[in-house]
């Protein structure tokens, strides 16, 4: 019975071909919506990264004027 | 005496200015740098439900795909095979969740056991894993 050859109607054919493509498209817009979320992922992790360098800079100046207005006169 | 006013010099007046200036900066690029990344935040927001969207008229589209797949023995065999597959990790899973505690001899014990509530999401992913697992069986098949 397995190895039996299968025909099919051409028209269940055609809607299953039919059927076939909308997934294909459907695929395709999905790749694109994940390339999207990979794309803003990386935009996140750069401004955070910038953000704390930024943050770094200020507690340089902080410190420096912390120790220059509070170091004793001599 | 009591009226006299005390003042402190400040050394390097020059470089504090410099320092106060540059620190203000700094602040200010970063209070838009967390607006900027409130607003990426956003849209990645707006992508995962766009995503979530189109997963799930994927998964309908599958589903609207096998309905109108020929009929054939072969599919009726996979079918029945992941149906009876299903049905012995779902025995197998609530055996393990019997406690420890729970009298040995008594088999009703394997009945009362009841499975613990799933969250929406856990419960789509289900879904999703169960209709894996029937395409998969068919390819099998094939």
């Amino acid at each position: 019975m397995t190895n039996s050859p299968v025909f099919v109607k051409i028209e269940d054919y055609q809607k299953v071909l039919d059927g076939v493509d909308v997934i294909k498209k459907q695929m395709d817009g999905v790749r694109k919506t994940i390339d999207q979320i990979e794309k803003l992922r990386a935009q996140e992790a750069e401004e955070l990264q910038m953000w704390t360098a930024n943050i770094n800079e200020v507690e340089k100046e902080i410190s420096f004027i912390d120790k220059t207005l509070f170091e004793p006169e001599e | 005496m009591a009226n006299d006013d005390y003042f402190v010099q400040i050394p390097e007046h020059q470089q504090v200015v410099q320092s106060v200036l540059l620190g203000s900066r700094k602040v200010i690029e970063s209070s838009q740098s967390y607006y900027k990344l409130l607003e990426i935040r956003r849209e990645k927001t707006e992508a995962f439900a766009l995503l979530k969207t189109q997963v799930s008229e994927l998964l309908s589209l599958s589903k609207d795909l096998e309905t109108i797949l020929p009929y054939h023995e072969l599919i009726k065999n996979a079918k029945s095979y992941a149906a009876k597959k299903k049905n012995a990790e779902a025995k197998t899973s609530s055996k393990v969740k019997v406690s420890s505690n729970a009298p040995k001899s008594s088999k009703k014990a394997h009945k009362k056991v009841e499975e613990p509530k799933l969250t929406k999401e856990e419960l789509e992913m289900k879904k999703l894993s169960d209709a894996l697992a029937s395409i998969e069986s068919k390819l099998s098949a094939l």
